[in-house]
């Protein structure tokens, strides 16, 4: 029982890393409706800004969070108005390409700029932890966890209490009653694209010093992120967060109670059956 | 026409995709002047460096395509090849990115378009075995770097392994341990990467075990590039190993330790050559500390007035130290200037006949030969075996005690 108990939690708090990058994830494209397949690039660039200001400067991780996530807000912004607003208007496939490529880039920038080696963000209390009863947990990931929690709980109060927030979700219910009533799509569509790559800002940011950092990490990044949108359904903010969860956790239950290779297919087995019984994702209604 | 402006888009999208996958792919020229692919015209003898400069393996990659230039342009200083009327060697190098697919497309090209008459490489275990298969069909001796018995197990007549093979590997986890802590080779428990490097070296220690009177408590497989590994070696811990043996690269590795001292697990880690012998490891401070490395080389060595020569070499060119996988790059370079010599030809198939004839004496470890057996592989393996530990944050070599510069902890 102990083992499910520690499983459960160590998983869960992987699931809130997935949680938050999912969301921004979820965001972009419930406002935008482009597939950022960069996404999880924008995720490794952080955690390389996260190695270089610990490396440089002695820089704590979490706070160089703040700035990290504040610069990549400003650059989803320019992302958006540089690219994703005139791709708006190509089909699915170029948009996928050209998201595809800009990821390819910014890999190809980070390898030829930092190498291939993998890198390390160990502050002095990485190794420190906590105890509850007989459960243990490392605070790093203690505090990346309610990091992730807070900034998601920030975020849904303003998608919930806000103009912007509600301009946000009436965009993403239904785009053309939105512009009809006032709002102006490309200013929602600017700002969400911010906040969706500064979720990835911050998820990078907080992952530096729990996993190592390296060129080829965003692919994982990416792919966790759409298994976990597409569980949640595209779009959904609580879709993602719960996607995330449950992603996380499933990992670490077939980590703990199976092997390695059959550990990994649960994660899709469990993805599939979620697929097949709710289509439109965990938390979306089904439309008529 | 909005259409048609994004279908354009998309191609350019998917061509610059394409470039950013494939410009890596295409050759870069490199060594000894000299244009063109044939080896007559030019007067030079064309040769290919297939190695990975990104992706899993990318760092091992490029140090062992490192150690080949430099040794090629140090066989081209010294008069070029002298069985062969002293031409100089040119390199052409295609990055095969840590992909099996890349690295048989890549040794295609290599062998179809550049032709060269010889391969460096692949560095890794599936590159290997993907481009083995392309240069048996086109009589292209490859000398590759691949930790596992599977590349010179498939009997094929022109491809050679250099590496340390997972059963050496695994033989001298055993052979360490009995020598330095006994006890613990009865209860060990693998973790291993679920590629073919990892399932090999598992398969390999399975095997090692039953030889050498071992016990594997409990054996795991992971995918690689998890980040939360703490559940494994949690079970790790639960199956009561006082050894935990990880068959993964870096970054696995790297996550691995952090998951033992935050799971508080007392038993001693060990792993593979540059895997674990590797710069992001030190630098995870105590996290890393105790960790143990099994392989032919370790920092340590540095210390070897006989290595001075290469080490000072590597460092003057690449501004940075030189390990095992740039040593076997080096040496790969010198066993094919072997066969070339035994061959007096850069005909593919007498190169093929004389890297299996040739004697050199240029190992980078005792007893300093670097020749190939009956199937391809190098010799010598077992006896080149050293275990390094770190210790204050620098590995030093713990075992064999007769080249020890410091005495294992823990």
């Amino acid at each position: 029982m102990l083992t499910l108990i520690q499983s459960v939690l160590t998983g869960g708090m992987v699931g809130g890393l997935y949680a938050i990058m999912s969301v921004g994830l979820t965001l972009t494209f419930g406002v935008v409706r482009i597939v950022n397949f960069a996404h999880g690039a924008f995720v490794m660039m952080a955690s390389y800004l996260a190695w270089l200001a610990y490396q440089n400067w002695g820089m704590d991780p979490f706070v160089a969070a703040i700035p990290i996530t504040a610069l990549f807000l400003v650059i989803g912004i320019g992302f958006y108005v540089g690219f994703l607003q005139r791709l708006s208007k190509f089909d699915t496939l170029a948009q996928v390409l050209f998201t595809v490529a800009i990821a390819f880039i910014l890999q190809g920038f980070a390898t030829g700029q930092w190498g291939p080696d993998p890198q390390v963000v160990a502050p002095s209390y990485s190794l420190d932890v906590v105890h509850i009863g007989s459960i243990s947990l490392p605070l790093i990931r203690i505090i990346a966890f309610a990091i992730g929690l807070a900034a998601t709980a920030a975020l849904w109060l303003l998608l919930t209490y806000t103009d912007f927030g509600r301009s946000v979700r009436a965009s993403v219910a239904d785009r053309g009653a939105a512009q009809m009533i006032g709002i102006k799509p490309s200013r929602v569509q600017a700002i969400t694209t911010g906040i969706g790559v500064a979720c990835a800002g911050l998820a990078g940011a907080i992952l530096a010093p729990i996993s190592s950092v390296s060129p080829t990490v965003y692919t994982d990044y990416t792919f966790i992120a759409f298994i976990v949108i597409i569980l949640g359904g595209l779009g959904s903010f609580f879709g993602a967060f719960f996607g995330g969860l449950i992603i996380g956790i499933t990992e670490a239950l077939g980590q703990t109670y199976l092997d390695g290779g059959i550990a990994h297919a649960l994660t899709f087995a469990m993805f599939i059956v979620i697929v097949v019984v709710r289509p439109n994702g965990l938390a979306v209604r089904r439309t008529a | 026409m909005q259409r048609r402006s994004g279908i354009t888009l998309g191609i350019a999208a998917a061509c610059a995709a394409a470039a950013m996958t494939s410009a890596a792919c295409a050759p870069s020229k490199g060594g000894g002047g000299g244009g063109g692919g044939g080896d007559s015209s030019s007067g030079t003898i064309n040769i290919g460096l297939l190695a990975s400069k990104t992706g899993a393996v990318g760092t091992q990659g490029t140090l062992f395509g490192e150690g080949v230039q430099l040794a090629v342009d140090q066989i081209n200083a010294d008069g070029g090849v002298k069985g062969v009327d002293g031409r100089k060697l040119k390199v052409t190098a295609v990055d095969d990115q840590s992909d099996p697919a890349t690295a048989r497309s890549g040794a295609i090209q290599l062998i179809k378009t550049d032709k060269v008459v010889a391969i460096l490489g692949p560095y890794g275990t599936s590159a290997c075995l993907s481009a083995s298969a392309v240069t048996q069909q086109y009589k292209t001796p490859a000398v590759c770097s691949a930790a596992s018995d599977a590349v010179t197990a498939q009997k094929f007549s022109y491809i050679f392994n250099m590496a340390t093979i997972g059963t050496t590997y695994a033989t001298s986890v055993f052979d360490f341990l009995n020598a330095v802590k006994p006890v613990a080779a009865k209860k060990i428990a693998v973790l291993y990467e679920d590629s073919a490097y990892g399932t090999g070296l598992n398969t390999a220690m399975k095997a090692a075990a039953k030889k050498n009177a071992g016990d594997i408590a409990v054996s795991l497989s992971f995918k690689a590039g998890t980040s939360d590994l703490s559940p494994l070696v949690t079970r790790a811990k639960g199956s009561g190993a006082l050894v935990i043996v990880v068959a993964a690269f870096t970054p696995d590795v790297v996550n691995t330790l952090r998951a033992v001292k935050t799971t508080g697990t007392e038993a001693l880690v060990v792993s593979f050559s540059g895997g674990v012998i590797n710069p992001a490891v030190t630098k995870l401070g105590s996290a890393a500390e105790g960790v143990v490395g099994i392989g032919a080389w370790n920092s340590a060595m540095a210390n070897r007035p006989e290595l001075q020569p290469f080490l000072d070499k590597f460092k003057a060119k690449y501004n940075t130290e030189a390990s095992a996988d740039a040593a076997s790059g080096w040496t790969a370079a010198y066993e094919l200037l072997a066969a070339l010599n035994e061959a007096k030809s850069a005909d593919p198939t007498a190169i093929r006949d004389g890297l299996r004839k040739m004697t050199v004496s240029i190992g980078i470890n005792p007893p300093y030969t670097a020749d190939f057996d009956d199937t391809g592989l190098m010799i010598n393996q077992r006896e080149s075996m050293l275990g390094a530990q770190l210790i204050n944050g620098k590995f030093e070599t713990v075992w064999p005690k007769k080249v020890a510069t410091a005495s294992i902890k823990g």
